[in-house]
């Protein structure tokens, strides 16, 4: 686990020089402070520690000068530092970034004019450059930094995110690496590597033997022709980026005229254009699985019924148990009685004739006790197993044709869309071509780029054809290379054969691994999302969270339907429960630093926040404005895992110096 | 990967792979040496673990006589 334990910012923003020093302990921590003072601005100096990243800005180049402190500036001090004190497990780190103009006596104009480095000390020791570039990968991967640092206002992106086929990959790439998925792909790929050195070994070896076979010389044949197909297909690329370019500038050229506008609104509309076709073969995707599953609807009462017979079973067997041990009990009453001579029932002390009554209400109540056999007790272990599992699994076999009414109608609304956009493109379209033909320019410009566009894609065409034969070149020099190594008897060869079967055998169990782990992960970053969901989300109709291949998270609602994440505070609700389930699955585990993290939510789910932050990371940071959140409330909910409050105020009213004090 | 727990699930997963299908040719010391080397240096993406691998391997080679 990473915990930071001090952070200390000097001429960054608002920060002068100021430290913050948080507990060791489990916990919340709150810093509290208004707008304009340095809230962002503290989560942008842990960013610019950790990863060397500045705010975004559109001039790149001034984004450090925008990020020195305004009256450091006043008198030419235009250094910045961010010191972070963290430790890992055992382990002590000191991590200082810095920037500092790298002349002397003229004033920086922009990021080039700085000189940007860090240090990193490992209990007490510096660690050299490269060193401390792995520590500080390792402790805090940045790729996986939008699931540590992060602006609550955000959040709401994450599940838009993983629709959007653009971000996906990125999105799925930094969650499996936070849950270490890359250990078995990275295994796999060494492997394959190992096995391509051994694989060429061994060809090597073959072609000396066989250099006068048939085959062999049929292999030369083809590298000789996979050699020329290359040659021709890196000429015919380079042809093909000098047409792009000049494509671009005559389209660039056409956009500038009076079709520019018409131009961009047909851009846009490819753009929706594609989001749509995507999500079209997405939802046809969805629709195909559920049908492939629909079989298990027809179980479903069975599997009811089934359920009922068990569970009337469980409930006779229960009552045959508490009758059974009435009895044990009367019986033992009675026979303490006649022991002690005195009825434990009214304390009347006992004659003999009283105790030979009861000694005979003994014998019938013995008779009376209801016999549990070993057979009845296994069926009861049997039907407890078999109801738990259905109950688990019914879900899953509830009849799909509300689902697939439900999926069908998003397909047709969106094949609608599809259609109208298609149309609206058409009729751009038609006043672009009229536009072009209003004037002479213009005419030739949309000739040149009608010819350009002829000539990318020939090209693009060519390259294309030329790919298929290279692939095809390829297999057939792999199946050659089969044949040769085949042919070979020499015991070397024997051996890194042997070796090659092995390596690709490791390499098999690898991937099938990955499949499965991937899975596993999947069904236990669901489930403990799952449970922050529910003890979140105040709609009592929601019972759980579906994830789906991308690591996006639906609703599923008490009808087994699933509900689309349309509103922004339950987009908020999900994307926290994803963060949580994830620190709580990952290899890497590590603070939660939250800059104004209840966004759209309204008072309620604010509460119930509150109450689920202890079980998204062991150490939570928020950044909260005055007001954000009822601060008796928090204190109230969090009781003495509210470890610290700090406050960020302006000295004597100075908007360019915040301190921070411990509340 | 820091926390044993989530290294030995995942070792476990596999592991289990490798006892039902591969048993013949991979040992539970192998696949769990070659997994630890990853976990060691699975945050970052350097040859260290390619060589490390490739080390491991010759190894492994070396004792099923295969050098």
């Amino acid at each position: 686990m990473l915990k930071i334990k001090k952070v200390t910012i000097k001429g960054f923003g608002p920060y002068i020089d100021q430290a913050i020093s948080f507990p060791e302990k489990r916990g919340v921590n709150i810093i509290w402070g208004d707008n304009g003072f340095g809230k962002t601005t503290f989560i942008n100096a842990l960013k610019f520690g950790f990863y060397q990243e500045l705010p975004k800005k559109e001039d790149k180049d001034k984004s450090i000068l925008d990020v020195v402190n305004m009256q450091n500036k006043k008198v030419n001090d235009y250094n910045i530092s961010v010191i972070i004190d963290f430790s890992i497990n055992d382990d002590n780190y000191s991590l200082t970034r810095y920037a500092k103009p790298k002349y002397k006596d003229s004033i920086p104009e922009g990021y080039n004019d700085f000189d940007i480095d860090f240090q990193l000390q490992k209990n007490g020791a510096l660690l050299s450059k490269n060193d401390g570039k792995i520590s500080l990968e390792r402790a805090m991967p940045e790729n996986t930094s939008r699931f540590f640092i992060f602006d609550g206002e955000l959040l709401e992106e994450y599940n838009k995110l993983a629709e959007e086929s653009q971000f996906t990959y990125k999105l799925k790439d930094s969650i499996e690496q936070i849950l270490g998925v890359p250990i078995l792909t990275k295994g796999k790929r060494h492997v394959n590597e190992y096995n391509k050195i051994v694989s060429n070994k061994l060809l090597q070896l073959s072609k000396k033997q066989n250099e006068d076979s048939k085959n062999y010389k049929k292999w030369e044949e083809k590298t000789n022709e996979l050699k020329e197909r290359e040659n021709e297909r890196f000429s015919i690329e380079k042809d093909r980026i000098k047409f792009q370019q000049e494509y671009d500038k005559i389209y660039d050229e056409i956009k500038k005229g009076p079709s520019g506008t018409k131009i961009k609104e047909y851009e846009n509309l490819e753009r929706e254009l594609s989001t749509v076709k995507t999500k079209i073969g997405m939802k046809k995707l969805d629709i195909k699985n559920t049908i492939n599953d629909s079989w298990r609807g027809l179980t479903y009462q069975r599997l009811i019924l089934y359920k009922n017979e068990a569970v009337s079973f469980i409930n006779s067997y229960k009552n045959k148990i508490k009758k059974h041990d009435t009895y044990i009990k009367n019986v033992d009453m009675y026979q303490i009685s006649v022991h002690k001579r005195n009825c434990e029932i009214c304390s009347k002390s006992l004659n003999n004739i009283d105790v030979e009554q009861m000694e005979k209400k003994i014998d019938e109540l013995k008779l009376q006790i209801p016999t549990i056999t070993d057979d009845e007790k296994r069926e009861y272990d049997k039907f407890n197993n078999v109801v738990t599992i259905i109950s688990e699994k019914l879900e899953r076999f509830k009849p799909e044709q509300t689902r697939l009414e439900g999926l069908s109608n998003d397909l047709e609304g969106f094949e609608l869309d599809e259609y109208v956009i298609q149309e609206k493109m058409k009729d751009i379209q038609r006043s672009i071509e009229d536009f072009s033909k209003q004037r002479e320019e213009n005419v030739i410009l949309e000739d040149q780029k009608k010819k350009a566009l002829d000539n990318l894609s020939n090209a693009t065409s060519s390259l294309k054809d030329l790919d298929k034969n290279i692939s095809e070149i390829k297999e057939q020099m792999k199946r050659l290379e089969s044949l040769i190594k085949e042919q070979i008897d020499d015991t070397k060869l024997v051996v890194y054969k042997e070796k090659e079967m092995i390596l690709s055998q490791l390499h098999s169990l690898l991937e099938e691994g990955t499949e499965v782990f991937r899975n596993q992960l999947k069904t236990r970053v669901q489930s403990d999302a799952e449970k922050l969901f529910l003890k979140f989300s105040n709609q009592k109709d929601f019972t759980g969270l579906r994830i789906n291949h991308n690591y996006g998270l639906d609703i599923v609602h008490s009808s087994g339907e699933i509900v689309p994440v349309k509103s922004s505070g339950f987009s908020h609700i999900v994307s926290l429960c994803l963060i949580g389930a994830l620190h709580k699955n990952a290899p890497v585990k590590g603070p939660v630093f939250i800059d104004s993290p209840s966004g759209r939510l309204d008072q309620i789910h604010k509460n119930n926040l509150v109450n689920i932050l202890t079980d998204i990371s062991d150490q939570v940071v928020l950044l909260l404005y005055n007001g954000e959140l009822d601060e008796q409330m928090i204190r109230k909910n969090l009781g003495s895992d509210l470890t610290a409050e700090f406050e960020l105020i302006h000295e004597n009213d100075n908007a360019f110096k915040t301190i921070i004090i411990e509340r | 990967m820091n926390e044993n727990n989530n290294f030995m699930k995942l070792f476990k997963t596999v592991n289990k792979i490798r006892e039902e299908k591969y048993e013949d040719f991979i040992t539970e010391e192998l696949l769990f040496d070659l997994l630890k080397i990853e976990n060691d240096n699975f945050e970052i993406d350097t040859d260290m673990s390619s060589k490390e691998i490739i080390q491991l391997l010759d190894k492994y080679f070396e004792k099923k006589a295969l050098l």
